[in-house]
């Protein structure tokens, strides 16, 4: 009798737990609900709906039916995407491993005590700034043919015109250089803001530990996890790959 | 108090009149809104900046003649225009009438959303339009579109380079090449093209020029033809010569055309208003004829543009009223709007504007009779024209040519794409 009474007040409690539990939960669901529908409408469902189209063979106009795999066959089997795709690779890997570099080095060089400071950080951000169409057209006119500024200088030198916008190697390496002159003011803003966190103690202590300048730049950027943290938190391509960089960098122990 | 409650009695009735009135009134005006129809009508940019203003005020101009009619224009730009009618069509948001792309009335009506204009033409005599532009609008027993405009296109020289080097106008092939070669020196090129549309319309010319073209008789993908084959290879010694500038991949159509203003080329394929936009350099601008191909073929490309209706329209009346009417007064949109084509219309060619400027009668009256359509040998118009007209696998034909690639390879994967294009149709 005793048990039973006990089997069932166990029950009562566990039942009670429960629905507190539920209970706790409801507010935060609630709470979430508007968004995680308003995701669910805007990016899941032509998400799903984009990968089932991927499986026929319609358009904007016809609904088109059911081709299995051909889609995709064809897709791989096509030259053109392999060439885009290498082509994605190299702009995207040039253009981060670029952009960090040049931002890390302006940022590090901008960190300095130096004579008119403020007025090179304005003038350094001017790619960043600068709308895009009038950068590129900006950009067009400097490397567009022999006649360029580019290939101008190019002839004082006694070089002969390089077509940048006609031979393969120069296009990609072009727009990935142009790219990167666009981008990189961002990443030494950002760069530049964590190093101005850091603890201003951490380089006397290597300092007086007899480190070199080039390893407590290494140390400063590579062990200050808030650096990291605080310039890539969204987790895009450019926070993951500089995490890798990050890693890379060689580091300074006692 | 009699008089005082007869005045109320009065003045009750007449404020009752007044209202019965007024509520009359309302409704009528009502029922004379509702009677104005509105005619969406998107309009493709077809001259220079000052095209939509010019078109907005002939629009304007027929709203104000026909009081019950609201056209309300709506100008297009040229990117992503094809996504532009498609998304539009599909979400039910179509307009009544628009301009387009040479071969988007054909590619639409294959997916139920262009009324043919059939009855309108039945209207029409065929010889108030330039010989064939009618029949290059008919599919399938039907008429696409009313012709409006004829894109053929143009070669110019500069006629000071060419003296200064003692070279006469070219008259075929073969002088075309060898003035090519002769004006490449001192930094300056024979021939400037580009990446892009214009590059393309040099694949065309030159194809259908010498008999060629990008389909045979049945509509199939003819890249590989002899004829056309033959015709690209052309392009390809022009550049093995050093003929072409090198910096053609990456220019623009405009950039070519700067190239050929400056005096930095010697020939430039364009459009028959190239001169007329040249500025100081016009005098020193003028047309290459038809050039005689190895064969003896002398021909060259065109295109029609034209008019078309959709099927979502409610007013199928009034909009083909509008249609005709914008056909025949389309005068201001080349005289005002700066428009780079030629009109369709005979009344229009024949106005001074035409026939007082001697290169666009030359083009008008030498050029055009010979110029032939992309769909030569299938004739007509076809859906594939639009996907090819579209796609931009020319494109990548034209780059690699002027990279100066061999040819076998961009050709055979230009005709395989051509044959995806035309087996999807």
């Amino acid at each position: 009798m005793t048990a039973v009474g006990m089997s069932s007040e166990k029950k009562v409690w566990r039942e009670s737990a429960r629905l507190r539990a539920l209970k706790d939960l409801s507010t935060p669901a609630l709470l979430l609900a508007p968004s995680v529908i308003l995701l669910l409408i805007v990016i899941v469902v032509p998400m799903v709906q984009g990968l089932y189209f991927s499986f026929t063979n319609g358009s904007l106009m016809k609904a088109g039916h059911w081709v299995g795999l051909e889609n995709y066959v064809k897709l791989l089997s096509s030259a053109a995407f392999w060439n885009s795709l290498r082509f994605s690779a190299i702009f995207a890997v040039c253009n981060i491993a670029g952009c960090y570099v040049l931002g890390l080095g302006i940022a590090l060089l901008m960190q300095k005590d130096m004579p008119a400071r403020g007025l090179f950080r304005v003038l350094l951000l001017l790619p960043w700034i600068v709308p895009s169409l009038v950068s590129i057209v900006s950009w067009r006119w400097l490397v567009m043919d022999d006649k360029a500024l580019f290939n101008q200088i190019i002839g004082v030198f006694g070089g002969s015109p390089i077509f940048f916008l006609s031979d393969s190697t120069w296009t990609i390496t072009i727009v990935v250089l142009i790219k990167i002159w666009r981008s990189f003011p961002f990443m030494m803003l950002s760069l530049l803001a964590a190093l101005q966190s850091i603890d201003r103690s951490l380089y006397e202590a290597a300092a007086i530990d007899g480190a070199t300048k080039w390893l407590m730049e290494c140390h400063a950027t590579a062990d200050q996890e808030h650096l990291d943290r605080s310039l890539f938190a969204d987790d895009d391509l450019v926070g993951q790959r500089l995490r890798y960089a990050l890693a890379a960098c060689p580091r300074w122990t006692r | 108090m009699t008089v005082k409650t007869d005045m109320v009695r009065h003045s009750r009735r007449s404020m009752l009149q007044m209202a019965v009135a007024g509520s009359m009134l309302m409704l009528s005006a009502t029922a004379v809104m509702s009677q104005e129809v509105t005619l969406n009508f998107w309009d493709m940019v077809w001259g220079g900046t000052e095209y939509p203003a010019v078109a907005q005020k002939l629009v304007d101009r027929y709203n104000k003649e026909n009081p019950d009619v609201n056209v309300v224009y709506r100008a297009v730009p040229w990117t992503n225009w094809y996504e532009t009618f498609v998304t539009a069509v599909a979400a039910g948001s179509a307009p009544d009438l628009s301009t387009g792309g040479g071969y988007q009335a054909v590619q639409l009506y294959s997916q139920g959303a262009i009324m043919p204009v059939d009855e309108l033409v039945a209207k029409m005599n065929a010889s108030e339009f330039a010989p064939g532009t009618l029949d290059a609008m008919k599919y399938d027993g039907h008429y696409m579109g009313v012709p409006w405009a004829l894109s053929p296109d143009v070669l110019w020289y500069r006629k000071d380079l060419l003296a200064e080097a003692g070279i006469k106008v070219p008259t075929n092939w073969d002088e075309l090449r060898a003035a090519a070669r002769a004006l490449t020196k001192d930094g300056k090129y024979g021939i400037a093209s580009s990446g892009d549309t214009n590059g393309a319309h040099w694949l065309l010319h030159f194809a259908v020029g010498n008999g060629g073209g990008l389909f045979d008789k049945e509509g199939d993908a003819a890249i590989s033809s002899e004829r056309t084959m033959e015709a690209f290879q052309y392009l390809s010694d022009l550049v093995a010569d050093g003929s072409v500038n090198p910096a053609s991949v990456g220019y623009t159509g405009a950039d070519a055309r700067g190239a050929l203003y400056r005096g930095e080329v010697a020939f430039y394929l364009g459009t028959a208003a190239v001169a007329n936009r040249a500025g100081d350099a016009k005098d020193q601008l003028g047309i290459v004829p038809p050039l005689a191909g190895p064969h003896g073929d002398v021909a060259g490309s065109c295109s029609v543009n034209n008019i078309m209706v959709y099927n979502q329209t409610q007013h199928k009346d009034e909009t083909f009223a509008f249609l005709k009417w914008w056909s025949e007064n389309a005068l201001p949109l080349f005289t005002e709007g700066m428009v780079g084509d030629l009109p369709a219309r005979v009344s229009i060619a024949n106005d001074d504007h035409f026939t007082s400027d001697k290169n666009l009668t030359y083009v008008l009256n030498d050029i055009v009779p010979v110029a032939k359509l992309m769909s030569e040998h299938k004739g007509g118009t076809f859906p594939a024209l639009n996907a090819v007209d579209g796609d931009g696998f020319l494109f990548s034909l034209i780059q690699s040519i002027w990279q100066g690639q061999p040819l076998k390879g961009p050709a055979a994967t230009a005709q395989a794409h051509l044959e995806d294009i035309v087996k999807s149709q």
